[in-house]
């Protein structure tokens, strides 16, 4: 345990490549622990493939190519079994995506895939949707099927699966992506409820979105982290142009160094 | 803006009534011809051409001049092609009708001639003229014109169903005449010479030993089959690469190849067990044995019910493991990440959510290797008996596909006693078929709300 501002997760040089298109050209974040740290960008900058590349969900793609150094408390996550590393660092899909099976069956599918067969999973199901803020609209029906909910539901329903195995790194990809505008701030609910007990790192194409939720910000722009920080300071004090032009409106001045720095194809 | 959509709006108005009775007019003329056909078929049948020709006649021009007053009244005109096509046509079938008879006389010449003839010619012309009755009675809206296909491709399917009407109706008919509670619950066999000779007497008649040893080989084949299906279908599509597509390509050989290959391969392996103690393990589980009632020692069968079925298993295996592919593939990408991400094995993942969505899949996929086991006797033609000493997994291989066969090549003693009731066994098999894929239908069906809910596959 270090202290509060220690930094749970780290990438180094960071390069993943699918097929010969290079799509992170040489990536180094800190992730501080306990907060939440938002990942913004135009499309196509590559905010997805870190995120997954950080609990290896990259691997599922044969063509992926990782390269440089990711530790999760000083530990190479590289070279980590990707299982034991997935129980570590969870995720949450843009999509909805509960299992075809009961609500409580969905949260605990984690717990007992991790072979915890022990007898507190009443509590551990109660905890997971109290933190995920659906308890109370879906206590009453824990047994019925998780597909009968709507989207905005079923995404809350992922994230208490996602809680449920207490994982130290949560990772959410455009977790509002396709909810409606309610949703979205019961999710965001959800997200501020999570501060401090889990490390949250969120993608999201919704930079009021990240103002409102995230701690520190990342800023990428074609395979690059071009500024990172906390996330008042980008917004009130940015380095970069390119930072500045994309948070008040989504469109970017090319920086030079930018693209100088592309690497040639080896 | 509003004004033109609400005009828009008012000329889009579909005739939806109109639509609905053109479908019931054209029906009129196409089935008094499809009765004419079936009359005329009756024809190539009984011999019989005066039987035939003239109800056809009657009955077609009778239904097309029903169809015209039809038309007449609704559309309160006469449309002139339509009345021409339908006239003509009319005039047309009843030459045709009439010369083969003129031409050939009342022989067996005219019959099939008039026949071979009349029936596409009837069928032709209905179709046209409810086509045609179709699209006149819609108005020539292009809706009408789609609509003006379906007499078209409703007749390959109507012409499909007649044979099938026509090959059944046989099976069903005399099947029933033969059908006794006594048949279906007497186990056939004979009895030996009380002077324990050669000579054998018959004995009781009935076709229960083929319903249990259809029902047994079923089981018994699903029983092998099931688990290496399943196993080789999670393997070709959770492990895909060379030897998954190794293991594709033999099982579509085996497919391929003939089932008196496979029956003489397995035919092959009983015959090499000559001169094996029969009442030794290995020949009682391949070969099977019955007590010699004479002597009470046990003596060799061709081929138990165990050795069959493992021949059938090893047939439709392929068909179990396709299925269970399918279903597995069919499932979505989100579900496996889900799951992943949540630090669950690939093994946990299958048990807990792609195997119960693939779990129709696989159960159609059992339902249809049971029919194609039922189907695949060829494959363990040379193994079978009729099944005199009893159903057992040691017992001589029987089925009621084989009591189809038997009444005519079988045993001379079980071929004379048992002719009468072989369309029986093809109805009582019919009967298995037909419930087999209706307990598929709502499994199915079960299972998809149970383990898929509103999600479908994409």
């Amino acid at each position: 345990m270090e202290t509060v501002t220690g930094n749970v997760m780290e990438t180094e040089v960071l390069r993943i490549s699918y097929g010969k298109r290079e799509v992170l050209k040489g990536v180094g974040i800190p992730i501080a622990k306990g907060k939440v740290t938002a990942i913004v960008g135009p499309s196509g900058c590559g905010k997805t493939t870190l995120l997954r590349s950080l609990n290896r969900l990259t691997d599922l793609t044969s063509s992926c190519r990782v390269t440089g150094r990711i530790t999760l408390d000083g530990e190479d996550c590289i070279s980590m079994d990707p299982v034991l590393l997935r129980r570590r660092v969870g995720m949450v899909f843009q999509k909805p995506n509960p299992f075809p099976m009961s609500i409580r069956d969905n949260v605990l599918y984690g717990v007992q895939a991790q072979g915890n067969r022990g007898t507190k999973h009443d509590e551990i199901v109660e905890s997971s949707l109290k933190k995920a803020v659906i308890w109370d609209e879906v206590k009453d029906r824990l047994g019925h099927s998780a597909l009968d909910l709507s989207g905005g539901q079923q995404q809350r329903v992922c994230i208490a699966r996602t809680l449920a195995v207490s994982p130290e790194v949560v990772l959410m990809d455009e977790p509002a992506g396709s909810l409606d505008p309610r949703s979205t701030l019961l999710l965001e609910e959800s997200i501020a409820a999570m501060r401090g007990d889990y490390t949250v790192v969120i993608v999201t194409h919704d930079v009021g979105e990240a103002r409102r939720i995230s701690d520190f910000l990342l800023f990428m722009y074609e395979g690059h982290v071009i500024e990172y920080g906390e996330t008042e300071r980008l917004f009130s004090d940015p380095r970069e142009a390119a930072t500045r032009d994309y948070l008040a409106g989504g469109l970017v001045t090319l920086p030079d160094t930018a693209e100088g720095e592309a690497p040639t194809a080896a | 803006m509003t004004e033109a959509g609400r005009q828009s709006a008012s000329t889009i108005a579909p005739p939806v009534a109109t639509v609905d009775s053109a479908r019931l007019v054209f029906l009129v003329p196409m089935a008094g011809a499809i009765v004419g056909a079936g009359v005329g078929l009756g024809t190539l049948v009984s011999n019989d051409v005066d039987a035939a020709s003239v109800p056809a006649l009657a009955i077609l021009t009778l239904s097309l001049l029903t169809a015209l007053s039809y038309l007449r009244m609704r559309a309160g005109r006469w449309d002139r092609p339509g009345l021409i096509l339908l006239v003509a046509s009319a005039a047309a079938a009843g030459v045709l009708l009439v010369v083969p008879q003129w031409m050939y006389g009342m022989n067996v010449n005219g019959i099939v001639h008039h026949s071979v003839v009349s029936i596409p010619l009837l069928l032709l012309v209905s179709t046209a003229a409810g086509a045609r009755a179709i699209q006149w009675i819609s108005g020539a809206s292009p809706s009408g014109r789609d609509l003006a296909l379906y007499p078209w491709l409703a007749l390959p399917v109507l012409l499909a169903l007649i044979a099938y009407g026509l090959l059944l109706g046989d099976i069903v008919i005399t099947g029933i005449g033969g059908m006794s509670m006594s048949i279906l619950t007497t186990a056939y066999h004979t009895v030996p010479s009380s002077n324990g000779g050669l000579a054998i007497s018959i004995g009781p008649v009935g076709l229960l030993n083929g319903i249990l040893g259809t029902l047994l080989l079923t089981a018994m084949t699903l029983l092998i089959a099931v688990l290496p299906g399943v196993g080789a279908g999670v393997f070709m599509n959770e492990y895909p690469g060379r030897l998954a597509r190794v293991v594709d390509f033999c099982t579509q050989m085996l497919r391929a190849v003939s089932m008196f290959v496979i029956a003489a391969a397995a035919f092959g392996i009983v015959k090499s067990m000559n001169g094996w103690d029969p009442g030794s393990f290995v020949s009682q589980l391949v070969r099977g044995s019955f007590t010699d009632p004479v002597s009470g020692a046990p003596k060799p069968e061709n081929g138990s019910f165990l050795f069959a079925a493992a021949v059938l298993a090893l047939l439709v295996m392929p068909v179990i493991a396709k299925m269970t592919e399918e279903g597995l593939r069919s499932a979505p990408r989100e579900l496996r990440e889900g799951s992943i991400a949540l630090g669950a094995t690939d093994g946990h993942a299958l048990r807990r959510i792609l195997l119960p969505w693939a779990a129709p899949n696989i159960l159609t996929g059992l339902v249809i290797a049971a029919a194609e086991a039922n189907g695949s006797l060829a494959a363990i033609l040379f193994l079978e008996g009729v099944g005199e000493n009893g159903v057992g997994l040691t017992n001589g291989v029987t089925s009621l596909d084989y009591s189809v066969f038997a009444t005519l090549y079988g045993p001379i003693l079980y071929a004379h006693t048992m002719q009468k009731y072989q369309l029986t066994a093809a109805l009582l098999l019919l009967l298995l078929t037909a419930g087999l894929s209706v307990a598929a239908l709502l499994l199915q069906r079960r299972f998809a709300k149970r383990y898929r809910g509103s999600m479908t596959a994409n």
